[in-house]
């Protein structure tokens, strides 16, 4: 934040804090009913009947709705839209998720009846009363088993259960360095199936407006995204469909689509004439929210006698679940970093998305970019215990230089800026790795293991990168002395509303508290990104400051007819148009008021911006942590970061970012994980008691220490910090644990390393040392 | 609290009967770790109280300093009874099962998961809720030190964090770092924003404005 306002937190706290924030399932609608819906129990199985004649005849039910209703209505599928080939080169098969499955559901967890009620406690019970008569079919839960010769099919039409196969670079080139190469190390690894776990379940009300328009209230944060999937499935025309977003619960990029319960509010409103609220209870969000990561990695390091990368060929297998959606593709637009910081001659690799019978996978927190720096940064530190040179090091001796800037990593992405060096030796003072071998002896005197892990990511922001999404904002000037601000991105939860609501305060000099800001509303703008992508200030605040232009440009037109002068001669600061060269001057709110007066639009501008190309935030992690070899213990004693996200808009907003993108990343590196059953398919870890959410002692006192390279592909310098802090934290943590280990001939650790792994690991080295 | 045949939507005769018991199973075993692990005043709630078992149980609460009396279902949790009858939507619903603390209230002064708590239990209660503890337009020290220290992002857990904090200090609990951590752990804020929780919770205690 710029030195003209005092940052005094954030706008939205008061209210989150008094507990008047407005989340879906807060709004109270007169005669509003209540969704609930019955939800498959196998994970692959046909439909042999639906009985739901008692359901119908229980207290308070006003509707019980199957997929063969839904198709009476002429409701289709939610859309796939894949283009890819599968592996016999045909197009994808448009595997389409379905609002209610009609005669076979393919994960536990799968929407087939909806019951609306008077109650949600009478439709529940009611849902006890609903007779589905299933016929067992064999499931797979992972990738392995789905790839196997003879696995039963997801799909009938996809025997082998390949959803699609992507790749790029030149095998035999790849193959030509490795041959030439000193040393080939070799990863293979799976990022594990984890879920977001908003603490603000799904949800959404749906209701029919006065004109007759599909109107929801949804916990999203893709309200522009949602509507056309809506309107089509709705068969009307986009200006039908309105979404509302208000105060989000925490999404993560899981809620940034069309669910099916969101359709299902809305035909329900429909046919009933009421408004109609669902809204997911926590063991449905284990079951029915859409997973994130779940990539088998297979990849190759070629290197040098010294040390200088030759090549990289990497293998991805994403584990999609059962339906394919654009959402299914995350691993392969931000594959890119893959690339890393350093200098890669030759990069091969492939993605392959795997049908499983599993609730789908898409988006969440970093979307494949974890995954990517995942693979580069474990590679090289197996590559350094090889070659037995200090990881940090091997690091230094391959990094794209600053003047070897804008750099094309030959791969997908080019990176337009970045001083990679620098983070890593900041990130080296300030974790004081010169005094680590020290405290790696003093651990050992108390008889535990020190570990040390290094991750250099770099992440693609406000993509996608072939053509990064467009962005709109509106400013209103009113004359009762409030600025209005619109913008297309949202939050939910990142403080967007502060950030943007200074933004328009410091440039049109009014004080902050005239600054009123609305998100997620379809019927404001022509468009927005939503939240995604760690856009928000890059793109959204960019296009803020481009529609502040056009706000000035706008008032100076105005105050030049006010001061009957030409518009040029007028100039803007501190909330005054003045008449350059003299005394005259009006006031932004005296601009509006003369503009009200004039026409009806008043004082009012637009704007819209589409970045010429993405950005690249980038940084160093630097991971220490302590195991007790006894009982695998891990404790993460402290964590360094240096992260260079370009221009920093505000730093308390960027901290909170980073700190909960490392609490993620971390989490998921030493205990998030959603486990199935092999057999059955069936989720086991489907609450907070068996599955790992990071608890206040669980994460360490994390060191921030931003680097500003301001990027000149938006006019703000900003590079977007959302997911970084996320896309470094599971290689560096990982890395650590697998140093610490490394004195016991441990090579490697899979994710999560639990105290239970670890301890296994070395009771394993042990005895194979033993023996 | 609901029964576990509801997590994979039981439809009676095809349930896999195996599956199901084990599920159940889990599910108890997690209500137990909850009691055991949360405050002491979680004890209250399997004391023996009023009839819970009757239909349309009237009971009287004091919410917030106001008395109320209320005709509750014997299944309604005082969760739901706060949002859904008293329209006090400050109290959120995380997980239903009191394993993430985002409920948390204030019942005669000490910290219960109120999703857990059934309302009909209850009668002659003194509730606090995240709505009461401002005084008028000036916040509570620990809201305030909350948005000092940013401790907060989607602010969905935060009534809960607020409230188990407010009950932290007045415990004894919020004497170190590591005590307040190991005595909020019951709340869960999935946006990491727990160094900011913590340090506002520590604040307040060492200036002793509550």
């Amino acid at each position: 934040m710029t030195e003209t306002i005092a940052y005094t937190g954030r706008i939205e706290d008061e209210r989150l804090a008094t507990g008047r924030g407005r989340y879906v399932a807060d709004l109270r609608l007169p005669r509003l009913a209540h969704a609930f819906t019955v939800r498959s129990v196998y994970s692959h199985a046909k439909i042999r009947s639906i009985d739901t004649a008692a359901a119908k005849a229980a207290p308070g039910v006003l509707a019980v709705l199957t997929g063969a209703d839904l198709a009476a209505d002429g409701i289709g599928d939610l859309p796939c839209g894949v283009e890819l080939p599968k592996s016999d080169g045909q197009k994808a098969h448009q595997a389409k998720r379905p609002v209610l499955a009609r005669d076979r559901v393919r994960f536990v967890g799968e929407c087939v009846v909806l019951i609306v009620a008077e109650s949600v406690e009478q439709a529940e019970a009611a849902g006890e009363l609903v007779e589905i008569d299933y016929e067992p079919l064999d499931a797979v839960a992972d990738v392995e088993p789905a790839l196997a010769s003879g696995a039963p099919a997801v799909w009938d039409e996809v025997p082998d259960n390949i959803a699609y196969v992507w790749k790029k670079g030149d095998n035999d080139t790849f193959e030509k360095a490795a041959a030439g190469a000193a040393h080939v190390v070799r990863l293979t690894s799976h990022v594990s199936r984890v879920t977001a776990c908003s603490m603000e379940p799904r949800g959404a009300l749906g209701l029919i407006d006065d004109e007759g328009r599909y109107v929801i209230h949804a916990s999203t944060q893709g309200p522009f995204n949602m509507r056309p999937t809506l309107a089509g499935l709705f068969k009307v025309d986009q200006s039908k469909v309105r979404i509302l977003a208000g105060d989000v619960g925490g999404s993560f990029g899981m809620k940034s689509g069309a669910y099916p319960e969101d359709v299902l509010v809305l035909w329900a409103a429909k046919r009933l004439g009421r408004p109609v609220r669902w809204i997911s209870e926590r063991r449905e969000s284990f079951l029915s929210d859409d997973h994130g990561r779940d990539v088998h990695i297979d990849a190759e390091l070629a290197l040098d006698k010294d040390g200088k990368i030759l090549g990289l060929r990497g293998k991805f297998d994403v584990n999609i679940g059962c339906y394919l959606s654009g959402r299914s593709l995350f691993m392969i637009g931000n594959l890119g970093g893959i690339a890393g910081v350093y200098r890669i001659p030759t990069i091969v690799a492939s993605v392959r998305g795997i049908f499983t019978n599993q609730q789908t996978s898409a988006p969440y927190r970093g979307a494949g970019r974890p995954e990517a720096t995942y693979a580069i940064e474990r590679l090289i530190d197996l590559a350094a215990r090889k070659m037995k040179i200090d990881p940090y090091q091997l690091r230094l001796r391959n990094l794209v230089p600053p003047t070897a800037m804008p750099y094309d990593t030959g791969f997908t992405f080019v990176y337009d800026c970045g001083e990679f060096e620098g983070n890593m030796t900041g990130a080296a003072e300030l974790a004081d790795q010169a005094g680590f071998e020290a405290r790696r002896a003093e651990s050992a005197k108390r008889g535990k293991l020190r570990g040390l892990g290094i991750a250099n990511p770099i992440e693609v922001a406000g993509g996608p990168f072939a053509k990064p999404g467009k962005d709109y904002s509106s400013i209103r000037v009113s004359s009762d002395g409030t600025v209005t601000l619109n913008t297309g991105v949202m939050s939910v939860g990142q403080g967007i509303e502060t950030m943007m609501s200074y933004l328009v305060a410091e440039r049109l000099g009014v004080s902050v508290d005239k600054v009123r800001y609305v998100q997620g509303d379809t019927d404001l703008l022509p468009g927005g990104r939503g939240n995604g992508g760690s856009s928000s200030t890059g793109v959204g605040g960019a296009c803020v400051a481009i529609t502040l232009d056009n706000t000035i440009a706008k008032g100076r037109e105005i105050a030049a007819d006010m001061l009957e002068a030409k518009p040029d001669d007028i100039e803007f600061a501190d909330g005054h148009f003045r008449l350059g060269g003299t005394n005259r001057a009006v006031t932004l709110f005296e601009v509006a008021e003369h503009a009200e007066k004039a026409n009806d639009d008043g004082f009012t501008a637009a704007g819209e911006f589409q970045p010429p190309s993405v950005t690249y935030p980038n940084g160093c992690h630097m991971c220490e942590i302590e195991i007790d070899p006894d009982t695998g213990a891990l404790e993460i004693v402290r964590y360094t970061i240096v992260e260079d996200i370009g221009t920093v808009i505000n730093p308390t907003l960027a901290r909170g970012q980073i700190h909960g993108g490392v609490a993620q990343g971390v989490a998921q590196a030493i205990g998030e994980k959603l486990i199935y059953d092999a057999e059955s398919a069936q989720l086991s870890t489907g609450s907070f008691m068996d599955y790992m959410i990071p608890r206040a002692h669980d994460l360490p006192n994390i060191n921030i220490r931003t680097r500003e390279v301001p990027t000149k592909v938006n006019s703000l310098g900003a590079k977007g910090v959302g997911e970084a802090g996320t896309v470094g934290s599971l290689a560096a943590t990982i890395n650590a644990v697998c140093d610490a280990l490394s004195p016991l001939g441990i090579t490697h650790i899979e994710m999560p390393a639990t105290p239970a792994r670890i301890w296994q690991a070395i009771e394993n080295a042990r005895e194979a040392k033993a023996a | 609290m609901s029964t576990d045949a509801e997590h994979t939507g039981s439809q009676g005769r095809s349930d896999p009967p195996a599956r199901v018991t084990r599920r159940a199973a889990l599910q108890t075993a997690a209500s137990a770790v909850a009691f055991a692990t949360a405050p002491a005043s979680n004890a209250q709630q399997t004391g023996p109280t009023t009839s819970a078992a009757a239909e349309g149980s009237t009971i009287r609460l004091i919410v917030n300093g106001q008395p109320r009396t209320l005709s509750v279902d014997p299944r309604q949790s005082i969760l739901d009874i706060l949002r859904e009858t008293l329209d006090l939507t400050g109290t959120k619903k995380g997980c239903n099962a009191g394993a993430c603390g985002a409920c948390t209230v204030l019942l005669n002064g000490q910290r219960i998961n109120s999703c857990l708590a059934l309302a009909a239990m209850h009668d002659g209660a003194e509730i606090t809720t995240i709505e009461g503890l401002a005084k008028g337009d000036d916040l509570h020290p620990l809201q305030q030190a909350f948005i000092e220290r940013d401790g907060l992002q989607c602010g969905y857990c935060t009534p809960g964090q607020i409230m188990s904090g407010v009950a932290c200090i007045s415990e004894g609990h919020a004497g170190s770092v590591q005590e307040i951590k190991a005595w909020m752990s019951g709340n869960i804020c999935r946006c990491g924003a727990y160094a900011g929780i913590v340090e506002a919770i520590s604040d307040v205690a060492k200036g002793g404005k509550l």
